[in-house]
């Protein structure tokens, strides 16, 4: 006689359950959603690039007394207007907003691959713009040798964060862009918004498939796993939705589809690789349980809270999983009070600062 | 403190002209001026040469106050009494013909010495664009630089900021760290032409730390640095041969303008 079993169901925990997971609770209190593979605790060096939502990770780690690595930082005498007016402090290098896979595949192949920059720049009212991050000066720069002095710098500090950092936290942005038809370079933007010329001959738009993304993904962890064998990544999806789309399709459509690309592809490497993990902030922003609490009335920009709820839930997710991480955090942030504290004061600074985000510039275009 | 010396070394003339009232205004830098004059270094030709300023912590105390620098406490009031007895309550503008404003806590280790190290191809490069900010910010930074442009307004002035560190005092880690020590003449010239312009901006005449006295890249040569006390220990001061580089070169542009104008 077999034995008898128990269907697979049973005895799983309640967050396999969405009635008692999800319908069951108030948006605010759904909790464990995130079993995160590896810590992330106040001594360790995070570094983040990506999309603009990447951004309040690095304000949040730092508010609580985390080590956010700036590698490129700004010169002393700069205000904090100027320097985020010249985008120092942004990320954790100057490469400005790293929308897609290949982007990021660039830069790091630029960095450590030696591959061949590109000799290609814009221009725009006498002075020089970098395709890679046309909007890192406010006014471009003076000449195309200051323009490749200044890229040089940011690719040194990559080189910087990438082999002195514990953690890599990339947001993933787009998956539309656009492209050099001959050598294949992918622009940060389209040629004539922020400055250069579009030119349909030379300029093709591109809509990154799945199987692209993976590949320019697992290109970069490659190049990033030789750079740093210890190097662990942390994947998150931006809940922004799309200024505009080139699709043809409708904004809201083709903005579903580039997200859901993106999150197959970051939930597949998580799956995949060991080192790379993925944090659901897409989910807490976007999903419907949440009944579209953490949107502005234009429906795309991420109001404060929800960036803090976002973030919440990462320190609570790794505090569940890591007892040592909040212990290390508590101490770190002097008692509980400082660590409250600084969460509350995050929504005031985000407030204050206006995330920096190229794709911003498109509503200029639009 | 008004110097006889001046007046002894004016050639009797057939018309007797006025001596150029001259003032050096500044924190404890402008001891290198006074060494110069002791040693005799100063070519003050024509010129009485008064000094006003305090050292170390009574120099806060100095504040631009209704148009003239006035001491704001008893103890800067007391160290102005000991360097010019007649003028211990104000420095007003319109005393003199000219003025030097040297050190001042406007200190080239702060803007150009850190711009040298990040020249292209460094890490911390930084754009002309972004060097000009910070410019603006180290001078508008500085009091007693915003002291001297308004001191420019009513007569003419010259700034020499606090030069290089000493060579021999820092460690040689500090040095690589935060000194480059191929920088040339050139890479220092294409720093000083932005600040000569932007202090121009301002009606005052940026004096260049002298090359000659530049050792290094960006260290004072020891042959320039204070004599007082133990060399390994003071860093920022300069001696005699140095003041008289910089008072020597103040005069004579101020003589040459009186000539021009």
């Amino acid at each position: 006689m077999s034995e008898q079993h128990q269907n697979p169901y049973v005895g799983l925990p309640e967050t396999a359950f969405w009635k008692t997971a999800v319908a069951a609770k108030n948006p605010l209190e759904i909790s464990q959603l995130w079993q995160p593979k590896f810590a992330v605790a106040p001594d360790h060096r995070v570094i983040t690039a990506g999309s603009c939502f990447a951004q309040h990770f690095s304000r949040a780690l730092v508010a609580r007394d985390y080590k956010w690595m700036d590698s490129e930082p700004a010169p002393k005498l700069l205000s904090e207007a100027q320097a985020q007016a010249f985008n120092y402090g942004i990320f954790s290098f100057r490469s400005g907003n790293i929308y897609t896979a290949r982007m990021l595949r660039q830069w790091l192949s630029y960095a450590f691959e030696e591959e061949e920059q590109p000799a290609e720049y814009w221009q725009r009212g006498g002075r020089i713009y970098d395709p890679l991050r046309p909007a890192i000066e406010p006014d471009g720069f003076a000449s195309v040798a200051e323009m490749q002095a200044s890229r040089a710098a940011t690719l040194a500090a990559i080189r910087k964060a990438v082999t002195e950092a514990d953690v890599f936290v990339f947001t993933m942005g787009l998956t539309e862009c656009w492209r050099h038809r001959e050598t294949g370079l992918e622009y940060a933007m389209c040629p004539g918004t922020v400055a250069g010329d579009y030119d349909p001959a030379c300029h093709e738009f591109v809509n990154q498939g799945y199987a692209g993304i993976w590949r320019d993904m697992r290109a970069a962890l490659k190049t990033l796993r030789r750079a740093n064998a210890k190097l662990k990544i942390l994947l998150t999806g931006s809940p922004v939705p799309l200024t505009a789309t080139a699709s043809g399709q409708h904004v809201l459509t083709a903005t579903s589809h580039s997200k859901s690309v993106l999150r197959a592809v970051a939930g597949e490497l998580a799956a995949d690789y060991k080192q790379v993990d993925y944090f659901p902030s897409y989910e807490i922003i976007t999903h419907p349980a949440y009944r579209g609490m953490f949107y502005a009335p234009n429906q795309r920009s991420v109001v404060p809270q929800g960036v803090n709820h976002v973030m919440e839930s990462f320190f609570a997710c790794q505090n569940e999983t890591f007892a040592w991480v909040k212990r290390k955090a508590s101490r770190g942030a002097k008692q509980q009070g400082v660590s409250k504290e600084a969460a509350a004061s995050d929504g005031a600074v985000i407030s204050e600062r206006a995330v920096k985000c190229d794709e911003e510039f498109l509503d200029a275009f639009g | 403190m008004p110097l006889d010396k001046a007046a002894k070394n004016n050639a009797p003339r057939k018309t007797q002209q006025k001596p150029l009232r001259f003032c050096v205004f500044g924190d404890s830098h402008i001891a290198c001026i006074k060494h110069a004059l002791d040693e005799d270094l100063l070519d003050l030709k024509g010129v009485a040469l008064e000094f006003w300023g305090a050292p170390g912590p009574q120099f806060r105390d100095l504040h631009f106050v209704e148009g003239q620098l006035v001491g704001t406490t008893e103890a800067a009031r007391d160290n102005l009494a000991k360097i010019n007895p007649a003028r211990s309550a104000a420095l007003v503008p319109q005393d003199f013909d000219g003025f030097l404003f040297i050190g001042c806590r406007l200190r080239l280790s702060e803007f150009l010495v850190p711009l040298l190290l990040n020249q292209a191809g460094k890490p911390g490069y930084v754009t002309a664009a972004v060097r000009d900010l910070m410019l603006r910010r180290w001078l508008e930074g500085c009091r007693w630089y915003r002291a001297a442009r308004e001191f420019a307004k009513e007569r003419p002035v010259y700034f020499s900021p606090a030069g290089f560190l000493n060579d021999g005092v820092l460690s040689e880690e500090d040095v690589t760290k935060t000194i480059n020590t191929e920088a040339t003449a050139a890479d220092r010239c294409a720093l000083w032409d932005p600040m000569q312009q932007a202090m121009a901006g301002d009606n005052i005449q940026l004096l260049r730390q002298p090359e000659e006295t530049v050792t290094r890249g960006g260290l004072t040569a020891r042959s320039y640095a204070t004599t007082l006390g133990s060399q390994d220990d003071d860093a920022v001061h300069k001696n005699g041969a140095y003041g008289a580089l910089i008072l020597n070169q103040a005069l004579a542009q101020m003589r040459l303008s009186q000539k021009t104008a």
